[in-house]
């Protein structure tokens, strides 16, 4: 599994690598202006010349992000719990779970920053609630795809439903909820992004704005390859714990 | 033989119609807790704007929402057609495009090796970081926000109809190839209408994303639409125009999900 996950690496690696130079050789040979397109050196060069500015727009965004998908990662967990063992609440309010994946649940977002403000807890809580719908959705599923006549064996040996809960259901669930938290892990990343367009004093979303606003080509870029980065950290983190913790799952 | 079919039939008959009332009675059994459900959020919502005296800002009553909504129907309907416009046209464009990407990387393997790293690679960068690029090479227009639906939608589908065609049983394969079928025939009687499935998971997927993207690019700066007039709304503290935008949003998103898996059941008749 980490030798998979390191050979997809290297893939990447090599096709990103390939991308960038075909890119820098197209700018340099026809002259592409900088203002239109500029070349991925000039992009590691404005990165390069304050990377303070940089890192902390990365670190602000990256920390909105990674603290509401964690959040929300336990709160759907616990809903999606809490939905299986209450019939009730679940059949009066699971459809409207399932419903809220087929909408642009982030236009909400906007709402949230009345609420919370231009600081960083309203960027935490738009990750939140764009975690937390998959993940409860997935959990539930994930719990029910449990073999009945598993939980009858666990059952007749005298185990108890926390038990059954403990070391069955939710382990037969960890790859369906995983599947939920990288989505979650994406639309958190873009959810916190977009909070930012609301209002807020660092972060990438603030770049990508102000950059447009200002029309400066290679900061704007430079805050996209930096947006990308972000995703790609967020998702090794999701597909590291991935592998320790459902170490039994084959495929990625 | 008459004889003895005729009062057979008659319990029969009377069975179906009590299978037909029960059937009835199932639904309203399945529907009344969602139902139920809604009504309660609806009461908690107002119970709280009543106990904890939340001004509109905070949190405005669904009727004032429903109010305002009405009261500015004309200008919202405006900002709906917009984002509709935009969702439906790059939904449309993608769809074509994304499926016939797919194909021919079926029949010729070198589109795949060239197209499909460098689609992975614009896909793997959150497709709302180019938001603010397109809308400098495209204007604030329209035009911006369809270029960029296209973009994800083409990329959903590809993926999605690519396993389909690839997930083709090939015993299958070799048996028409083995009655002389071409490669077009194959194509056309076997693995399209067995990609289907995959397809319209990719769909669904797609026109959700298409919805999401017209919205949040539209924040961006836009003429009309209902993503600028969420922005504008929230700019100007008219928090209740904020919420009636975001409501049409989603009544339009659930509808063009609806019509997707609609035409998903006309198009696949048969039992999976």
């Amino acid at each position: 599994m980490r030798n998979q996950l390191l050979k997809g690496g290297m893939q990447n690696a090599i096709v990103l690598l390939s991308i960038f130079a075909l890119w820098q050789i197209v700018v340099d040979g026809f002259d592409v202006p900088a203002t239109y397109t500029p070349s991925p050196a000039v992009i590691a060069q404005t990165i390069w010349a304050q990377p303070g500015a940089f890192a902390a727009a990365v670190g602000t965004t990256l920390l909105e992000a990674i603290l509401g998908i964690a959040a929300g990662t336990i709160i759907g967990i616990a809903s999606g719990v809490l939905f299986s063992r209450v019939p009730l609440l679940e059949r009066m309010f699971f459809p409207y779970l399932v419903a809220s994946q087929a909408v642009p649940i982030i236009a909400f977002g906007a709402i949230v920053i009345i609420w919370f403000g231009n600081g960083i807890a309203s960027k935490v809580f738009i990750a939140l609630y764009l975690t937390f719908f998959p993940v409860a959705v997935n959990t539930l599923r994930g719990l029910r795809s449990v073999n009945p006549q598993q939980i009858g064996l666990l059952r007749t040996f005298g185990a108890s439903s926390s038990t059954i809960l403990l070391k069955l259901q939710f382990p037969a669930a960890l790859p369906s909820i995983f599947t939920a938290i990288r989505l979650g892990a994406s639309l958190g990343l873009v959810g916190a992004i977009v909070g930012e367009w609301f209002g807020a004093q660092v972060g990438l979303g603030v770049m990508l704005l102000l950059s447009m606003y200002n029309y400066q080509m290679p900061e704007l870029w430079a805050a996209i390859v930096l947006t990308g980065v972000a995703g790609a950290l967020l998702f090794l983190v999701v597909a590291l714990l991935e592998s320790r913790l459902a170490w039994w799952q084959e495929e990625i | 033989m008459r004889a003895i079919s005729q009062p057979r039939s008659m319990p029969r008959r009377g069975r179906a119609t009590v299978g037909l009332r029960r059937s009835a009675w199932r639904r309203v059994a399945r529907l009344w807790p969602p139902v139920l459900g809604m009504i309660l959020l609806l009461a908690l919502w107002e119970l709280a704007v009543y106990w904890f005296a939340l001004p509109n800002f905070v949190l405005p009553l669904p009727q004032e929402i429903l109010a305002a909504a009405l009261d500015d129907l004309p200008a919202l309907w405006h900002d709906a057609q917009t984002t509709m416009f935009e969702a439906t046209v790059g939904f449309v464009a993608g769809s074509v495009i994304g499926f016939l990407l797919a194909a021919g990387m079926i029949m010729y393997a070198a589109v795949e090796r060239v197209i499909l790293p460098v689609y992975v690679t614009v896909n793997s960068v959150p497709m709302i970081a180019f938001g603010p690029l397109v809308t400098i090479w495209f204007g604030i227009g329209v035009l911006s926000k369809i270029v960029l639906i296209v973009i994800v939608v083409s990329y959903a589908v590809l993926l999605n109809t690519l396993a389909g065609l690839r997930s083709c049983d090939p015993g299958a394969i070799a048996l028409l190839r083995s009655f002389g079928a071409s490669d077009w025939r194959i194509m056309l009687t076997l693995r399209l209408p067995g990609a289907l499935p995959s397809i319209f998971s990719g769909l669904k997927v797609a026109v959700v994303h298409a919805m999401i993207l017209a919205v949040v690019v539209e924040m961006l700066g836009a003429h009309s639409g209902l993503g600028w007039s969420i922005y504008r709304a929230t700019q100007m503290m008219n928090f209740v125009d904020a919420w009636a935008a975001v409501l049409a949003a989603v009544a339009i998103s659930l509808t063009l999900y609806g019509l997707v898996g609609w035409a998903n059941k006309r198009a696949i008749w048969w039992p999976q």
